[in-house]
């Protein structure tokens, strides 16, 4: 069970995150959709410890820590259960492929070299660029870098994986590919926060969906309820934006 | 009009000066290496007093000429030192104190203001998305230092360090100006004795001309096996 309770969180005078709450049962997917600058990727960052929160907390199992005021050892803690898909991939520049996805076993983790050898292996067999193990991340598509980056939050096997669009940065043949590996490790029952502007996918992946707006939760619940009969007027004006008309049915 | 022969005869003579030269060059950049890494750590970090003295004394050294700052260091550093050995009791003569110390010193004030540029910058220079996912798969500050970001960091940093180095060579010509004798100052004294400046000049250049070549092309030997990585852009 993943708990997020009331992050809070301004830039000098700019209120990002209004007090911010979520219960995210295990293995949940939880899309979470909202208009640019409405604090979806300052929420994933606060609660992985990227962004101090001005205030607010998170539970991960039976443990529970301040955003505001976690010490290093909580941080790293809290971050053995995580892991962060990124937007631009953030592949280690100066490491191979399987460099990258061995990185966090042998470094952070001190698991042997061979047996971490093999997870990484096997995580990048698993996500189809196994063939690329050597290359570094300057020599492969957007679509590879993610998949890398995707075998990378899989191989430690976290309790929660945040994807912050781990799409949007793809040439638009290559979305396809990269949703369904998500699709993928949703099915692992890794417990998954997507921020995403890809509809379709909260529709079919999502367990719940959350719109955001202007730094608060406006709505949230299963994707029939928010994309098909949303409540809220500002969801529904979102969806009327982003929804093709003829997937539109209010 | 220009005397071919002795300009000949003493090219070797200049040469062999060369190994001053070196030693200017390197001991000013031993001094210099240390410092500039520290400097630069104070500047990112922003250490409130410490990183102003830092940023102070960038634009003190390289707001002045290194001729300037070669004739303070060879006339105050004696007075100081004659000062505290007195003051002491203790009985050295500063005049014994090898000169090529003062060279050391001068030379690596402005190597250690240029390097500290060079180090601040190419570490900034490494994308933050790189720390962070360092974080994210559970390295620590120091991981993430060691494993990421000094490593992308140096391949940015050798193409500076290079001008850097080319940099330093040619300021220890100055180091005549404190009676170390180094190429330029052979040079000059030869040109002295034999009145034929212009030859010795001549020699002069190309000795720099070649050892700067030689410099060059190791440095791009370096820089070619550091940076492995980025050579497939
Ligand atoms: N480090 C920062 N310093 C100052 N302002 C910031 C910072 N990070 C984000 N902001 C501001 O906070 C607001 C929310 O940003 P955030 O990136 O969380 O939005 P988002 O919902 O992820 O938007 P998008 O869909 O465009 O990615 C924006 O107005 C942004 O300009
Ligand atoms: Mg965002």
């Amino acid at each position: 069970m993943l708990e997020i309770k009331n992050v809070k969180k301004s830039f000098r005078d700019l209120e990002v995150l209004k007090d911010v709450s979520l219960d995210i049962g295990d293995g949940e997917v939880v899309v979470i959709l909202g208009p640019s600058g409405s604090g979806k990727t300052t929420l994933l960052r606060c609660i992985s410890f990227l962004e101090k929160a001005d205030g607010g907390s998170l539970t991960l199992g039976d443990k529970e820590v301040s955003l505001k005021k976690a010490t290093k050892k909580q941080i790293n803690e809290f971050r053995k259960n995580m892991a962060f898909v990124f937007q631009n991939y953030n592949l280690f520049a100066n490491k191979t492929v399987l460099e990258n996805v061995m990185e966090g076993l042998t470094v952070a983790r001190k698991i042997p070299k061979q047996e971490a050898m093999e997870r990484a292996l096997e995580a990048l067999e698993w996500v189809g660029v196994i063939n690329k193990k050597d290359a570094y991340p300057s020599e492969l598509s957007g679509g590879q870098q993610q998949r890398v980056g995707i075998a990378r939050a899989v191989v430690l096997n976290p309790e929660v994986i945040l994807f912050d669009e781990p799409t949007s940065a793809l040439d638009p043949e290559l979305v396809g590919e990269v949703l369904d590996l998500i699709k993928k490790v949703a099915k692992r029952g890794i417990t998954m926060i997507v921020v995403t502007h890809e509809i379709s996918f909260a529709e079919e992946v999502a367990s719940r969906v959350v719109f955001m707006d202007g730094g608060v939760v406006v709505e949230e619940g299963t994707p029939d309820k928010i994309l098909v009969s949303p409540k809220e007027e500002r969801t529904k004006e979102f969806l009327s934006r982003v929804l093709p008309k003829d997937m539109y049915y209010i | 009009m220009l005397d071919t022969k002795t300009m000949v005869d003493n090219l070797i003579d200049i040469a062999a000066y060369l190994p001053v030269t070196i030693k200017l060059t390197i001991g000013a950049l031993l001094i210099a290496i240390p410092f500039s890494i520290l400097f630069a750590a104070a500047e990112i970090k922003r250490i409130p007093v410490i990183t102003r003295l830092v940023r102070l004394y960038l634009s003190i050294i390289k707001g002045t000429p290194v001729l300037l700052q070669m004739f303070m260091i060879y006339a105050l550093i004696p007075f100081w030192l004659n000062t505290f050995f007195t003051s002491t009791g203790k009985n050295i003569n500063i005049y014994d104190i090898d000169p090529i110390w003062y060279g050391y010193i001068a030379i690596s004030l402005s190597a250690t203001a240029f390097l500290t540029e060079a180090v601040r910058s190419s570490i900034l220079s490494v994308d933050k998305g790189q720390k962070e996912a360092g974080y994210m798969v559970g390295l620590s500050k120091w991981q993430v230092y060691k494993e990421i970001i000094l490593p992308q960091a140096l391949t940015v940093a050798l193409p500076i360090f290079g001008n850097v180095i080319v940099d330093v060579i040619k300021s220890t010509s100055l180091a005549f100006t404190m009676s170390v004798t180094e190429v330029m100052g052979r040079a000059k004294i030869i040109g002295g004795m034999t009145t034929r400046y212009l030859e010795m000049y001549i020699d002069a250049f190309f000795v720099y001309v070649i050892f700067i070549f030689f410099v060059e092309i190791m440095i791009k030997y370096i820089e070619k096996s550091v940076t492995r990585y980025k050579s497939a852009r």
